[in-house]
């Protein structure tokens, strides 16, 4: 096989810095393709976009054996661009908001944005009802990103 | 058999003929678990169209159509037939009865409504204490199901009997450019889709599923969809639409729809994420045929597709619905127009569908 940097190091940071939140893996999953692809017997790509790979020849009194590992992430998604040009957002997975205020995001089509948040009244938790993405737009119209865009 | 033409141009209108069809399933008793009149309707009004009819075991409806083209592609389309309503649980004799709701139904909106009973369509009303006599710490109260009561009246009819379910009274009314009803959501997906087998295009076998006790959990979906094995899944729905004007002088961000904007594509709720490539292709056969649609912003609730997707080997998904106000209460209200272009659309949809779409493709 040629030889190419593949070190346990740059597969692993490839994995992790390629985005795919839930419902939109393409990206992350022709990667994961690449790193394989060579490698096993077969690999297909399901109706829902699951990878599957096979590897191996059963023999007699062998075992068929599933591993699986998912390939989604959690993740953001666009509910709403207000006439301001901030956009509103619900979780896609379990996403604490304490953990995502002011967090820097990466929107599929490659739209950045910071999370920021409305006053809250005295002793009010955050809740992402109160967040927002700004991604600098400062309208609508203006806005790269839409309704249902991921990050 | 009489059946319409294998159709690639179909202009849906609401005439004489098909607000008949709807007033019939929307006036029609349907409550999950008990959705037989509505069967009957869809089974009469399908009966010259269909190459295949089956009654299931749970009480969907199964519908095939088989297009005319060497290459069809086998798409799903699921309706759902039942509607929220109400079971009888308790008989207190003098015509009272205890009764708890079936799906989802607010409380709010059940005090002082009249309601029909049974399969004989018993009308009662659901009472409560008269303003005189109450209290203001009492009106301040919100009644619960179990403190309320369907009244039939004292010695009126025997039939009424614990295990029968009754819905809200309302008749079907045409409000100039609107139509409301009890029972929209979801007999709107349901006269859909029987247009939809009426005029199917040539390019696809048509699996029309007409489901039962979505409202309790996608539950007839489920078995639908493994029996019919599609390649693709639609979902006709009902939306609600919180748009009416802003409040506090703030812009209003969760109208989820809104009336008159059009079809409404689901990009996620609580159970699906639609596929990609299907929202893509409604969007693009939307734009084409220059027929107005909206996002439905992604959130909680759900649709058939939510059990469709995940049947035998995976089944890629959508949803559309027709935006409503006040879903689940007595009384909805939809925009003919919004409906009728819901219709539009996936039909002009279909028409355009081939098996490329189903190709994985990185999107760029």
């Amino acid at each position: 096989m040629a030889k190419k940097d593949n070190s346990l190091w740059t597969i692993l940071q490839t994995l992790v810095e390629t985005p795919g939140p839930s419902g939109s893996e393409h990206v992350i999953r022709e990667k994961i393709k690449a790193e394989i692809q060579g490698q096993t017997d077969e690999v297909n790509t399901d109706a829902l976009g699951n990878l599957i790979a096979r590897k191996g020849t059963l023999k007699e009194g062998g075992r068929r054996i599933m591993i699986s590992a998912h390939m989604d992430e959690i993740g953001l998604m666009v509910t709403h661009v207000d006439d301001n040009g901030f956009a509103r957002f619900l979780p896609i997975g379990g996403v604490s908001p304490l953990t995502c205020l002011g967090g820097r995001v990466l929107f599929m089509n490659g739209t950045q944005g910071v999370i920021g948040m409305e006053r809250l009244e005295k002793d009010e938790h955050p809740d992402l009802s109160k967040y927002f993405i700004d991604t600098g737009a400062t309208s609508k119209a203006d806005s790269k990103i839409g309704v249902g865009d991921v990050c | 058999m009489a059946k319409h033409d294998i159709s690639t141009k179909f202009n849906p209108q609401m005439g004489d003929a098909e607000l008949a069809l709807l007033t019939r399933l929307c006036n029609a008793v349907g409550v999950s678990g008990d959705e037989q009149e509505v069967r009957a309707i869809v089974t009469e009004e399908l009966r010259d169209f269909a190459d295949f009819t089956k009654v299931d075991a749970m009480g969907n409806v199964l519908v095939r159509r088989e297009g005319t083209a060497e290459s069809r592609v086998r798409v799903m389309i699921a309706a759902h037939m039942d509607e929220v309503g109400f079971m009888i649980v308790k008989d207190e004799g003098d015509g009272v009865f205890e009764f708890r709701v079936i799906g989802g139904v607010d409380p709010r909106q059940l005090v002082g409504k009249p309601v029909t009973i049974g399969r004989d369509h018993v009308p009662g009303v659901i009472g409560a204490k008269a303003i005189h006599l109450t209290t203001p710490e009492e009106r301040k109260q919100v009644l619960k199901v179990d403190q309320l009561r369907i009244d039939i009246g004292p010695g009126s009819d025997p039939k009424v009997k614990v295990g029968d379910r009754g819905t809200f009274a309302t008749k079907l009314a045409v409000l100039g450019p609107s139509i409301r009803s009890k029972a929209l959501d979801n007999r709107l997906g349901v006269f859909n889709l029987i247009q939809l087998v009426k005029h199917a295009p040539e390019n696809v076998d048509l699996l029309a599923a007409f489901t039962v006790q979505e409202e309790l959990g996608l539950r007839g979906a489920k078995i639908a969809a493994f029996a019919f094995d599609p390649e693709i899944g639609i979902a006709m729905d009902s939306t609600p639409a919180n748009d009416l004007p802003h409040y506090d002088g703030f812009e209003n961000t969760s109208h989820n729809t809104k009336l008159g904007d059009g079809p409404a594509i689901y990009i996620m709720d609580r159970g699906t994420i639609g596929d990609q490539r299907l929202i893509k292709w409604l969007i693009e056969s939307a734009e084409a045929e220059k027929i107005p649609w909206q996002f439905r912003q992604p959130g909680m609730g759900g649709t058939d597709a939510g059990e469709i997707h995940k049947t035998r080997a995976g089944v890629p998904s959508v949803s559309v619905s027709v935006p409503q106000r006040y879903l689940h209460s007595a009384a909805g209200l939809i925009r003919i127009e919004d409906e009728l272009n819901t219709l539009k659309l996936i039909h002009s949809a279909l028409i355009r569908l081939d098996k490329s779409i189903l190709n994985h493709q990185e999107k760029k």
